[in-house]
């Protein structure tokens, strides 16, 4: 049984053993023993009791309703014996009597380290400063260098890589070649200030008329506990000036709003269906995935798809990041982020070339096959040329619109329908009758495949008294691949004779011998004949210009 | 000259720079502010704090606003004035500038 004393702190009553009060009381005398001395020693109690008061309640609850002894000594634990007190706070007072000692102190060690500091070079080199950059410090190594606002730097090399890919390039190089700033020594160097200790002694000088005493010695002294504020500091401690942030801002606006949209569409081209896309047209166009599978060998496509989906989407994804750190000025780092985008998009790209290059060996073999096919031309010596109805295709394609070739490529269940064959119209230098000539054209990884593969392709030509209707496709069976299988109709016109076309010819491509000049302009019901000249269009009146889509009549 | 006693001058010296960089952050109570030195080792014991607290408020360079507090009285909540936060940004320069020396003469 201990008897308990009733005292008051911060306003709040305690009940504290007897024993408990002494200690406290002792406590509490020599602590304002220590700040008698000082003008706000009343404020400093309060506050101090006021904290003790608080932890006091912390360790009451209603079973504990007395202070004991040992709360007294944690209390004494966390707020810190007299001792504590005196050192740090009484050690001030002191020390103004020892000031003059003191900065001759001072005074005698920065002259020895001076002397340490001539015998270095005192020479600026490049170092990467990892410590502030946000992926190898290359840029902020590249400021301290040329003391240019590293933002700046790191915009150039943005704006290297949209115009011409090479700042990435530049920048690995760089950050492979340029060693890291490590030591101490050698982020001085890199930062290149000036290390005489004359300008310490000024910065020494200017704190004692504006910086608090106290800094102005630790200061001096400052080493081991430095290095534990070293990086908040680090960080404070960048500044960036306010042209580079705006510009900084608007180049970062610029590249979260683009990288949306690339990432949007791209989307688009990657999962969903590409006739969605305005660019490509509304007319069915296969997605990227079937066009995938019909080229690449069995069981590449998926891979393929994943190494193109990567290589793209990392580059928009990381525009979109690098835009929005550079917009919102967030300080997050991103170095895991670069080295995990680098190296899967190194992989993508190795990906795809590996699989190229595999694709490439598929069409290492040419073969082409010809077959004649006759033609029947009365005493009129016209042989017309058409195309029939497209049926797969649209009726309404002119093959020299079409920019997009995979809007000529359809897949069925059964079959792949291409929709390019091509014409060609030459001389008959030979004889005086005309000769069609149908060739298929394929490649293949080996000679007999190809030839294989161009016999299997399937094309119609229907052939009649002085016409020739061309089908404005050919078709592969649906479990062959892609060989850049083709049909080529070569009709040879001999001397004299004429060749009609008709108004769905410009379906497909024609191509007539010495023709250059006209290849602006429509096929679709011209009349063409062979003369010592070479070919000549005879019925070219309201012939279709393709430039400005005007309807122009050329007079022959 | 005792070791101890200049460590803990050191240790003073930059506390001041570090309150400010912690109430620079967010206002904070002072058990707040106690809980970030004594993450970064710079203090041992909470009393000493207070003395600083005060003396920086005097300088014109903290404020405080009073706030309740449910488990005893109530806390003062600290925060840098403008005068405050100029005053650190001078220390920053500084403090930069003595870090690098101190490497350059201790290597």
């Amino acid at each position: 049984m201990n008897k308990t004393i009733s005292i008051n702190i911060a306003g709040f009553v305690f009940n504290i053993e007897e024993q408990a009060y002494e200690k406290l009381s002792r406590y509490l005398d020599s602590i304002k023993n220590n700040f008698k001395n000082e003008p706000d020693c009343d404020e400093i109690m309060a506050d101090i009791e006021a904290r003790i008061a608080e932890l006091f309640q912390d360790n009451l609850s209603d079973r504990k309703e007395v202070i004991l002894d040992e709360d007294v000594e944690e209390v004494i634990g966390v707020m810190g014996k007299p001792e504590d007190y005196v050192s740090e706070e009484t050690a001030d007072n002191f020390n103004h009597n020892e000031d003059k000692e003191d900065a001759e102190y001072v005074e005698a060690e920065e002259v020895n380290s001076d002397e340490e500091h001539r015998s270095r070079p005192n020479s600026k080199r490049l170092f990467r400063d990892e410590t502030n950059g946000h992926i190898g410090g290359v840029c902020q190594g590249l400021g301290w260098f040329f003391g240019i606002d590293p933002t700046l730097i790191r915009l150039g090399f943005i704006l290297l890589t949209i115009l011409g890919g090479s700042g990435i390039l530049v920048y690995i190089i760089l950050w492979i070649v340029v060693p890291q700033a490590r030591t101490t020594a050698e982020i001085l160097e890199m930062q290149g200030e000036p290390i005489n200790l004359g300008s310490i002694k000024d910065h020494v000088k200017g704190m004692k008329d504006n910086v608090n005493e106290s800094t102005k010695k630790a200061g001096k002294r400052v080493n081991k506990a430095g290095k534990r504020v070293k990086k908040a500091v680090d960080r404070s401690g960048r500044m960036v000036s306010p042209l580079a942030e705006t510009l900084s801002k608007v180049i970062g606006g610029i590249f979260v709003v683009g990288g949306i949209c690339a990432l949007f569409l791209l989307v688009i081209i990657l999962f969903g269906n590409t006739g969605l896309l305005p660019l490509v047209g509304s007319d069915q166009v296969e997605n990227l995935n079937t066009l995938l599978d019909i080229l690449y060998p069995n069981g590449r496509s998926l891979l393929v798809f994943i190494a193109i989906a990567m290589a793209t989407l990392i580059p928009i994804i990381s525009g979109i990041v690098i835009g929005m750190k550079m917009l919102l000025t967030i300080n997050y780092r991103l170095k895991e982020y670069s080295i995990v985008a680098s190296v899967l998009w190194c992989l993508a790209i190795i990906t795809l070339v590996l699989t190229g290059i595999e694709l490439g060996v598929n069409f290492q073999n040419k073969a082409e096959i010809d077959y004649d096919v006759p033609v029947q031309i009365d005493s009129s010596n016209v042989l017309t040329i058409d195309v029939a109805e497209d049926d797969i295709f649209s009726n309404y394609i002119e093959y020299r619109q079409v920019w997009n070739f995979s809007e000529l490529i359809r897949v069925s269940d059964e079959q792949i329908f291409l929709g390019y064959p091509e014409l060609s119209i030459v001389e008959q230098a030979d004889s005086g009758d005309f000769e069609v000539t149908l060739y298929k054209l394929s490649q293949g990884k080996y000679h007999k495949e190809a030839i294989h593969k161009a016999e299997n392709i399937k094309f119609e030509l229907e052939q009649s008294e002085n016409k020739l209707l061309l089908s404005p496709y050919f078709a592969i069976d649906a479990k062959e691949k892609l060989r850049n299988q083709r049909i080529k109709v070569i009709v040879h016109v001999p001397k004299g004779k004429k060749v009609k076309f008709g108004p769905n010819i410009d379906r497909i491509m024609v191509g007539v011998d010495d023709d250059y000049y006209h290849h602006s302009e429509s096929y679709a019901n011209t009349v063409w004949t062979v003369d010592d000249g070479g070919f000549r269009c005879i019925e070219c009146k309201e012939r279709r210009v393709y430039d400005d889509n005007d309807i122009i009549i050329i007079d022959n | 000259m005792k070791v101890e006693n200049t460590k803990a001058q050191m240790r003073k010296g930059i506390l001041e720079y570090c309150i400010l960089t912690v109430l620079s952050k967010r206002e904070a109570y002072p058990s707040d502010i106690i809980q970030e030195l004594k993450e970064a080792k710079l203090i041992v014991v909470e009393g000493t704090l207070y003395p600083l607290l005060t003396r920086l408020k005097n300088a014109g360079l903290l404020q405080y606003n009073w706030v309740e507090s449910s488990s005893g009285p109530p806390r003062k909540y600290y925060s840098l004035t403008e005068e405050g936060l100029q005053f650190l940004n001078e220390l920053k320069k500084t403090w930069n500038e003595l870090y690098n020396a101190v490497q350059l003469i201790s290597k």
